[in-house]
């Protein structure tokens, strides 16, 4: 390239670059941005990487994308993006991109123990129709499952929840956003009876005061943090300030004003303590409380979320696995819970986590009684570096931050919070304290969940691609919802399953002890990111079962399947994605998918045409279903009620599910799509445009609700840069629940109007005294939740933490970020964060290839004791993205047992030579 | 061959002095600077992803830098293929191996 060339290109660039921020141009470099780009096509779309959920603009040429850059007119990243911003263009062009369906087969037959050769779709389906017929007939409906994501455009989630729910009936479909945000969730419903939160980003610069609670905001959500930084640094007269809570010092310490460095689960005594000091200098706004909250516990004796026999556990995680049963307390246990130290208690509310009960303000106060100051110092301080009189000192600045009336203040969280044993009582903690000063719901006011995935709101929550829900919030068990969806769907009454399906471990579970035997991966690669993987990768190879997965690159899913479908990537296909602010935004197809690669909605459509409602509405049995009108405990035959539907026996799932005569009338071509192609419409070749039939089908079980949604079009406008639901009228809501912007609060200032476990019995601490029920209409629950510790710790053999997360370049398990050649150079194998007195103690030192061991596996990985994450004594830090270094073979399978959520932050491991 | 279009953030009084060591980066060059708002475009070219990272990183770190941040990005069009995939080995499920 000629030196001309080159500084044609970069003047081009910069001059490219300075439009999109706003740094004014001359006319001269406006033309020469302008030539730069000739014969290209620009378009809106939204990063790929995360639940930031930033706006890009994408420039193809000739069915590439040659560049990409942030988008000006994005109101989340302002024409900014991270560095995952690299790769949204580069993403599609790896050179082990999967283009072909492949399948193992020995002498043109499937076997399992074969290796992969590629095959056709048409005979990728034939095995897939022959194998699912078969699980129906044994297993019924429950022995299929689908592993979802966070990661489902809206349309394909909608897809996937339809087909399993309408169609075969079966519950066991789940996303491995529940490893992500699950406990988010049960803390939205609990507390306010209505996913998703109140506030929005806007809160950044209405805040003065930032509490990161595990999470680590400078290298997971940077441009979060750049706009957080922004505030720190330029706001003149406010004085922001920023405050850290962590088990380790990371990024985020850098620009904070207080950092804490804490114990594992400690998170659950802090949150007590500011709500002790709260009460104890009379810093309720009462107000607020008396007007809005009331106050509610519910049972401590709830298990860990582990299998409660250990007829599949290895020898060495039998001592672990006996807690889900019974558990001995320590005295920071026993004390939040007024028992004594050393007591054993059964846990007897494992199966009913979930339930609470409204108490008083007077037990709430004597709930809270134990975490004082020099308890919860005690418990908590992480770093045995640091002195009790500093962590102290800390401790009260941090609930001065809460109490102090003038700060306007905003709690940050992701998996620190939600990837924990306790996940949904420390959410629903986190809004205990706002509640109790009445800093929510307000602009710069408010506890706001963070999240991982790029729609883990949009599309798994708000879809319902959950083993128990159903879309807008309903669930399966509620004969109401699903009546509403029977109807919504046109189907016959009966036809959906009230049985709510496995959670993402439990599929995992099933397919060990064979209740699950064809199981259909989308979106994700749940092998490598499900803890204790060694137990589910022996399950896919050595079981009888069929498993399918569709994927854009060879992961450690794709590469334990039976069948892999390639599938289209984010540009290659129209989609919608919901970010964490409640903004749903859209992209058009830019590029054709490579190869014979396909979208998964295509994927799922042309699958539900192998089956007729013939074959799969008659009677079937669901093993253990229990629900009143099901006393036989089988789905009744709904075929005769479809007949006098008009459906015939052999309507296939496409025509009764996907392409109706509604769908139908939504044409492909559509003006909307202006010069873009639609290779799933034209591929299913009959005339419609799946995508907006689909997303405009599933916007009616939200209108009305409080989770409005525009129509398809309107996401595609060139003056819309996404919308933040509930949009009524045509506008969006910043703040949900506050009169002032919320057009669904009917109160003068505040309502709570989620409808969700807003009726309760009465109780003390310890139990129900009053069973009959009250309506709790348009209030906040202010939950109490004592400590409860790790089930597994660090003992003489394993006598360290091992901790999990992510790194700035990497995302999700990789599979993406990992494709572009030498990117993973940056991060080239993961490395083990330790102390250096700990690598010291066991004779290593920096760069050493070290063994991990827990009981559940064992790992190599490069020993760093510097670096981005600086380690306390005690603890160790793994990233997880890397198959080479498979983090998960270590973790303990342990969940949340209300949301069922991992804890991937906590479990005990030995580190050695190699 | 890649360019990026990086915008950076410093304290306006400081921009003068940080202007020339940021221009001494590998790979970096500065085109704009507005010192009312202390922002600075710079452009990095790049062989690699690899070098873009690193390159970012660097001026990210480079002292004085308040913020870095990736605007556009000009993606090389001579890279990646769809060659048919390489036969795929399973993971060994074997505890004690990664």
């Amino acid at each position: 390239m000629s030196i001309t060339r080159r500084d044609f290109m970069r003047d081009a660039v910069a001059a490219a670059t300075a439009a999109a921020v706003g740094v004014p141009l001359t006319s001269a470099e406006q033309a020469l941005a302008k030539e730069a780009e000739s014969g290209w096509r620009w378009d809106k779309g939204v990063c790929r990487f995360c639940g930031v959920g930033c706006g890009i603009q994408i420039a193809t040429k000739e069915g590439r994308i040659v560049a990409t850059k942030g988008d000006p007119d994005a109101p989340v990243n302002r024409g900014l993006n991270c560095v995952k911003g690299y790769f949204n263009g580069r993403i599609m062009y790896g050179e082990d991109r999967l283009t072909e369906p492949l399948m193992r087969m020995k002498d043109g037959r499937f076997d399992k123990k074969a290796d992969f050769v590629p095959v056709s779709w048409d005979r990728a389906f034939d095995e897939m129709e022959r194998q699912a017929k078969k699980v129906l007939d044994e297993k019924g409906p429950t022995g299929l499952a689908i592993m979802g994501s966070g990661q489902y455009t809206v349309p394909e989630g909608y897809a996937a929840v339809k087909l399993m729910k309408a169609g075969f009936r079966s519950n066991t479909i789940d996303p491995n956003a529940r490893h992500c945000m699950a406990s988010a969730v049960v803390g939205f419903m609990q507390v306010f009876g209505i996913d998703e939160p109140a506030g929005n980003y806007d809160d950044i610069e209405e805040a003065d005061t930032f509490v990161l609670w595990g999470a680590n905001m400078a290298e997971c959500h940077p441009i979060l943090w750049s706009r957080i930084a922004n505030r720190r640094i330029s706001s003149d007269a406010a004085d922001v300030k920023i405050v850290n809570i962590t088990t380790f010092t990371n990024m985020s310490s850098d620009l904070a004003d207080l950092e804490l460095v804490i114990k594992p689960s400690a998170d659950l005594a802090i949150q007590n303590y500011i709500a002790r000091e709260i009460i104890a200098r009379d810093a309720v706004d009462k107000e607020f409380v008396e007007s809005h909250c009331v106050f509610a516990t519910g049972p401590y004796d709830i298990g860990y979320g582990m299998r409660a026999d250990s007829s599949f556990a290895y020898d060495a995680e039998k001592d672990i696995q006996a807690k889900e049963l019974e558990v001995k307390l320590d005295r920071f246990e026993a004390a939040g819970q007024r028992r004594e130290p050393g007591e054993v208690v059964k846990q007897t509310n494992r199966g009913s986590a979930g339930k609470h009960w409204t108490i008083s303000f007077e037990d709430f106060k004597k709930a809270v009684e134990p975490y004082t100051l020099e308890f919860v110092t005690e418990l908590a301080k992480g770093d045995p570096e640091e002195t009790v009189e500093s962590f102290r000192e800390k401790l009260e600045a941090l609930a001065d931050f809460y109490i102090n009336r003038d700060r306007n203040l905003v709690s940050f969280w992701t998996m620190g919070f939600n990837q924990h044993q306790r996940g949904s009582w420390v959410n629903e903690q986190a809004y205990m304290n706002h509640l109790l000063v009445g800093k929510q719901a307000r602009p710069g006011n408010g506890a706001f969940s963070l999240t991982g995935q790029p729609s883990a709101c949009g599309t798994a929550r708000e879809v319902g691609t959950f083993g128990h829900r159903l879309p807008s919030d309903m669930v399966v068990a509620n004969p109401a919802h699903r009546a509403k969806s029977e109807k919504i769907w046109k189907l016959p009454s009966k036809a959906i399953n009230p049985k709510p399906g496995s959670h993402i471990n439990k599929i995992m579970r099933d397919l060990e002890d064979g209740t699950v035997k064809f199981a259909w991966v989308q979106v994700n690669n749940p092998f490598q990111a499900t803890a204790n993987a060694n137990h589910w990768i022996t399950a896919a190879r050595e079981m009888d079962n069929f498993i399918v997965c569709s994927d854009v690159y060879p992961s450690v899913s794709a590469k334990v399947a039976d069948l892999i479908l390639p599938a289209a990537m984010i540009f290659e296909k129209w989609g919608l994605y919901g970010n964490a602010e409640r903004r749903t935004q859209a992209w058009r197809e830019q590029v054709p998918p490579p190869g014979d690669a396909r979208s998964d909605v295509w994927q799922m459509l042309e699958f539900a045409k192998r089956f007729t409602i013939d074959e799969v509405w008659g009677e079937q049995k669901v093993p253990g279903l229990k629900a009143e009108g099901y006393e036989d405990g089988k789905l009744p035959d709904i075929r005769q009620a479809a007949r006098e539907m008009g459906y015939k026996p052999d309507s296939t799932l496409y025509e009764v599910l996907f392409a109706n005569d509604a769908n139908r009338k939504v044409k492909w071509p559509d003006p909307v799509a202006k010069d873009h192609e639609n290779h799933t419409a034209a591929l299913l070749g009959d005339g419609w445009f799946p995508e907006k039939a689909l997303f405009d089908e599933y916007t009616q079980f939200g209108r009305g609700h409080g989770h409005d949604l525009a129509d398809f079009d309107v996401y595609y406008r060139d003056d819309v840069r996404g919308l933040r639901w509930p949009v009524v009228d045509g506008k969006e809501t910043q703040w949900r629940f506050n009169a002032k912007y919320d057009p669904y609060v009917k109160a003068p200032d505040f309502e709570f109007y989620g409808k969700a476990l807003k009726a309760l019995p009465q109780g003390d601490l310890d139990k129900v005294t009053n069973p009959e029920k009250s309506g709790l209409a348009g209030k906040a629950k202010i939950f109490f939740r004592p400590y409860a510790a790790p089930v597994e710790q660090p003992d003489e053999n394993f006598d360290l933490w091992l901790s999990t997360g992510r790194v700035l370049e990497h995302w999700h398990t990789g599979t993406m970020t990992r494709r572009v050649p030498q990117l993973h150079r940056a991060v080239p194998t993961a490395q083990a964060f330790v102390h250096p007195d700990d690598a010291a103690a066991r004779n290593l030192k920096r760069n050493d290839v070290v063994w991990l061991e827990s009981r559940r596996g064992k790992i190599k990985a490069v020993l760093e004791t510097h670096g981005r994450n600086r380690m306390v004594r005690g603890m160790v830090f793994v990233p997880f993205f890397d198959e080479g270094v498979f983090v998960n073979k270590l973790t303990l399978d342990a969940t949340c047992p209300l949301s069922k959520e991992t804890d991937f932050k906590k479990c005990a491991v030995k580190v050695y030579k190699a | 061959m890649s360019y990026s279009g990086i915008v950076v953030r410093v304290r306006p009084a400081a921009l003068a002095e940080l202007a020339p060591g940021l221009s001494e980066l590998p790979g970096v060059r500065i085109h704009q600077q507005d010192t009312d708002s202390g922002r600075l475009v710079l452009t990095l070219e790049a062989e690699s992803v690899d070098e873009e990272i690193e390159g970012l990183r660097q001026i990210q770190r480079f002292p004085g830098v308040i913020s870095a941040d990736l605007v556009y990005h000009r993606l090389p069009t001579d890279t990646g293929s769809n060659r048919p995939n390489q036969p795929l080995r399973t993971p060994d499920s074997q505890r004690g191996e990664n």
